[in-house]
């Protein structure tokens, strides 16, 4: 009590505020990098990466792990399928750009995949259709646009923002398929959409028009066609985190390599399928006796 | 009261130890039965999952044969027939066992073939003291008979006209049911129709039977006609030559049956060719692959692994693991065996393993046929002449034994456990026949019989630890190398699911035996191909994949895989100086593998100043596989 009375208030102010941040810092250490897949694109697009240079991906290389955040560039007609670690997947359709600010998950000490994640995506122009419905209870998705953001924690959205340069009127559709997501505008309004609704909003000459109406059947098709493209993902699996990240402590140090290069210079060696034996006694290729007799115990 | 007599006070009645020995030795003899029937029916002892199963009934064996020797009384009940031919064959088993510890080099798989022989032998121990009537041979045979049908009936079905089904639905090659190798069919078949044939012929029993017994042999005949083998037709000649000589005694008899048998096969094949015009064309000819065949190349390569250590050999069960270490013989599929039990001795157990194999067999053989000569010809039974029952006996005998020897000529009989055991039971009517002098007494000091009943039972329960661990092991490997091949044709996600899952197999293989080397490397392999799925998500596997591939080179430093796995997660884990110096190890040791050859020049092809030396490895590989897409692609590249 002594203390606090003889301490002056400015100095007890910076404390606390010194306090705060500290808990702000380890509060975000406690975040992790996600990642971040495209499963197809139609055809070839840009990535330009925050971190190094634009890559060009093309259809042949897919499945691809995208390296960092960054901005995907769509100039013509054409769509890219991605899936995130934090369990969403979506469809963004050109022309356009989608950039990828920030992809988190919650840092925790026995797992990493399947933790509470964040995703911040920035969707300048172009189409949007998005699923979170198997993001982990606590989740978010955050969509910014030049008329406002959208903030889900679960659920199917789409959001298309068109730019017409002669009248420089931007229009932002919004449907919600499933779950609610609530809109933010720029003036500071909220608005919740519920499944089934629609959202549109114009913005030309700082005027912002809202007119909130239920889905259109070609919404309902869109969607359809969404499920159905990502049902025919015959190899489809959200993509996992390093778990290198679960706890950097007890990852091997290596002091002299920079781990980022030491992946690129890693030699691939495929793995051979075992040679068969001239003698099919050898072979042995039938298992039905081992599934038998042989079964997985104690897993 | 002194010691003596207080102990006869407290012994057991003599009535109960009677019914002790009778009830004993029937349990043996069922667990024998059981045992013998249930190596066939599972898939002759073959699978090291259902082998596995098969333990407990040979160690049952070794303990109610103890207990059945612990309350015997009489002489009769303690007296071992043929024991001295069995303990002609102990030599043979300690070189297996020392082979097997010391010599081999590939220590985890000589262990299992050895407890296949230590079966053996326990079949050979058991059958010389417990088959001590022609009535248990009989209930024996019969015992046999469902699931040896039952395997004929299967294993037949794939043949011939399976192999025909199979074509049209262009799936050639996948063989199903018990017998995977028609050479084996046959050769069981051949070895049937070779021990049918005395029955058939001599004049023992009913006309009515031989007749019944007559109709089998000729579908046993048609049977290994149809199965097409061209080393089964040799095996199937030799054992008519035999059939021919034990069952006649008049010389012009025996040249018209084998005449006649040619014809009849002659006609068969003739109709065959005439009438299906598949055919010619399904004929199973040993160590062919893709229109070539290799068959002196395998029988050089036993030679050549001979001249490496032809006292001590390569180590029992080693031959597959050997072959790419030579130079001049280069494969394109596995080879495990010559397919010749001779060579194959010779290579992996040297002259000192295979002169304590033919020593006894040769005494065994030899007895034989001296009893089987002086045996009366012809008994008078209810005033008509027959052949004597020991005749009879030992005629079928000999057939059996002769065929299976004979046969091992043109079949590793020994890679086969059931085949092992069949040639130890065709020796059992041998002790029944053998001179009083012969038989061997156990009951003369109580001390030596209960030692002889511990050291049996013993001898089971420490057997019984060690091979079920050894075979739980085996297993586990043969699922997860299964399912690793599986996953080779998954798509990505189910592929990761695959390997995971070969993993948990790879690892319980470990569980149960930390010195098998190959699971090591299986497990190795399996990490190198989730890491390969995303070397960015799986980057921490790094460590666990040098770790295991570091675990197999420590269990075994001469071993050309450890080595090559070595070399791969070195490389992978970024130590290319090391990486290379096991890469050069490894081509040495192994000069014809492709394996070494392809990822040594998957290695040399990261170092942009090393891309001819690449290229020559990627060539030799491809020599060796010509048809190798990995390897194709290697070069196409090699070439840009």
């Amino acid at each position: 009590m002594i203390c606090f009375i003889k301490l002056p208030l400015f100095n007890i102010l910076t404390i606390a505020l010194l306090l705060s941040q500290s808990g702000l810092v380890l509060n975000a250490l406690n975040w992790v990098p996600g990642t971040a897949e495209i499963f197809s694109v139609e055809e070839p697009i840009l990535y330009n990466s925050f971190s190094s240079e634009t890559l060009e991906i093309t259809p042949k290389e897919m499945p691809l792990v995208l390296p960092k955040l960054g901005d995907i560039l769509i100039d013509q007609k054409s769509s890219v399928s991605v899936a995130t670690s934090g369990k969403v997947f979506f469809n963004f359709e050109g022309p356009g750009s989608l950039s990828i600010d920030e992809l988190q998950h919650k840092q925790n000490v026995q797992a990493i995949n399947g933790t509470i994640s964040r995703s911040i995506f920035y969707l300048e122009n172009g189409s949007l259709i998005l699923n979170s419905e198997q993001m982990e209870n606590g989740s978010s998705v955050i969509i910014e646009n030049p008329l406002g953001k959208i903030i889900q924690k679960g659920g199917i959205f789409s959001i298309r923002v068109e730019f017409f340069d002669e009248t420089f009127k931007r229009i932002c559709t919004i449907n919600c398929f499933s779950g609610n997501l609530k809109y933010y505008d720029l003036d500071g309004n909220t608005l919740e959409l519920y499944a089934g609704q629609k959202l549109v909003l114009i913005a030309q000459d700082q005027l912002i028009r809202s007119n909130n109406v239920s889905l259109y059947d070609e919404d309902v098709s869109a969607l359809d066609d969404f499920l159905e493209q990502w049902a025919s993902f015959e190899d489809f699996k959200f993509p996992l985190l390093a778990t290198s990240y679960v706890d950097p402590m007890t990852f091997p140090a290596s002091d002299d390599l920079d781990q980022s290069t030491e992946i690129l210079n890693t030699v691939y060696f495929p793995i051979l399928k075992r040679k068969g034996y001239f003698n099919l006694n050898t072979n042995r290729q039938r298992l039905s006796l081992e599934e038998i007799f042989f079964k997985k115990t104690n897993r | 009261m002194n010691l003596k007599h207080r102990l006869q006070t407290i012994a057991l009645p003599k009535r109960f130890r009677r019914n002790a020995v009778r009830f004993f030795d029937r349990c043996t003899f069922v667990s024998l039965a059981l045992f013998l029937s249930l190596m066939v029916f599972f898939n002759f002892g073959l699978n090291y999952s259902t082998h596995y199963h098969l333990i407990p009934l040979v160690s049952l064996m070794l303990i109610f044969h103890g207990l059945t020797l612990i309350f015997s009384l009489r002489n009769k009940e303690s007296t071992f027939h043929g024991f001295f031919t069995l303990i002609l064959f102990l030599p043979f088993l300690f070189w297996l066992i020392i082979n097997a510890n010391f010599v081999s080099s590939v220590s985890w798989v000589s262990k299992l073939h050895l407890i296949f022989y230590f079966e053996a032998f326990v079949v050979l121990w058991m059958s010389f003291y417990h088959l001590n009537s022609i009535q248990r041979f009989g209930r024996l045979a019969a015992v046999l008979i469902i699931p040896i049908a039952y395997s004929l009936y299967v294993g037949g079905a794939q043949f011939f006209q399976g192999r025909i089904v199979l074509n049209e639905d262009e799936t050639t090659g996948v063989v199903t049911g018990l017998f995977y190798d028609s050479t084996s069919f046959v050769f069981f078949i051949s070895v049937i129709f070779a021990t049918l044939m005395p029955a058939v012929f001599m004049r023992y029993w009913e006309k009515v039977k031989q007749f019944g017994l007559f109709i089998f042999g000729a579908l046993f005949f048609l049977g290994a006609l149809l199965a097409q083998d061209i080393l089964g037709y040799g095996i199937l000649f030799m054992s008519l030559i035999v059939a021919a000589y034990i069952s006649f005694n008049k010389v012009k008899k025996r040249y018209y049956f084998t005449a006649f048998c040619l014809f009849f096969s002659g006609v068969i094949i003739a109709l065959l060719f005439l009438l299906f015009p598949f055919f010619k064309e399904q004929f199973f000819i040993a160590f062919e692959f893709e229109g070539s065949y290799y068959y002196f190349e395998a029988l050089k390569a036993s030679l050549l692994l001979f001249a490496k250590n032809p006292l001590a050999g390569i180590g029992l069960g080693n031959f597959s693991y050997l072959v790419p270490t030579l130079t001049s013989v280069a494969l394109p599929l596995k080879v495990d065996n010559p397919n010749n039990s001779l060579l194959l001795i010779l290579s992996e157990l040297g002259v000192v393993g295979l002169l304590l194999l033919l020593i006894p067999l040769f005494v065994a053989v030899k007895k034989c046929f001296k009893v089987w000569k002086q045996s009366p010809r012809r008994e008078i039974l209810y005033s008509s002449q027959v052949v004597s029952t020991q005749r009879f006996a030992l005629s079928i005998t000999m057939c059996l034994i002769l065929s299976i020897l004979l046969g091992g000529f043109l079949l590793s009989i020994s890679r086969t456990p059931f085949f092992i055991c069949l040639l130890a039971i065709a020796f059992t009517p041998l002790g029944l026949f053998t001179v009083s002098k012969e038989r061997f007494i156990l009951l003369k000091s109580k001390p030596a019989k209960f030692v002889y009943s511990l050291l049996s039972i013993l001898l089971a329960v420490s057997f019984f630890y060690d091979s079920r661990r050894m075979l739980a092991s085996a297993a586990s490997y043969e699922v997860g190398s299964y399912i690793l091949n599986e996953s080779f044709f998954e798509n990505e996600s189910e592929r990761l699911r695959l390997l995971e899952e070969a993993l948990f197999y790879a690892d319980r293989s470990l569980e149960k035996n930390k010195d098998n080397v190959d699971a090591w490397i299986l497990k190795n392999e399996i990490i190198n191909g989730i890491y390969n799925i995303n070397s960015f998500h799986f980057m921490e596997f790094k460590e666990p994949l040098l770790i295991s591939s570091k675990e197999a080179l420590a269990l075994n430093e001469s071993y050309w895989k450890a080595c090559l796995r070595y070399a791969i997660s070195s490389s992978v884990a970024g130590d290319s100086v090391e990486a290379e110096q096991a890469f050069a190890k490894a081509v040495e040791m192994a000069p014809q593998s492709f394996e070494t050859n392809f990822f040594m020049a998957v290695f040399l092809f990261n170092d942009p100043s090393k891309l001819e030396e690449a290229k020559s490895y990627a060539e030799r590989a491809l020599a060796i596989e010509p048809k190798n897409e990995l390897a194709l692609d290697m070069i196409r590249k090699l070439k840009i």
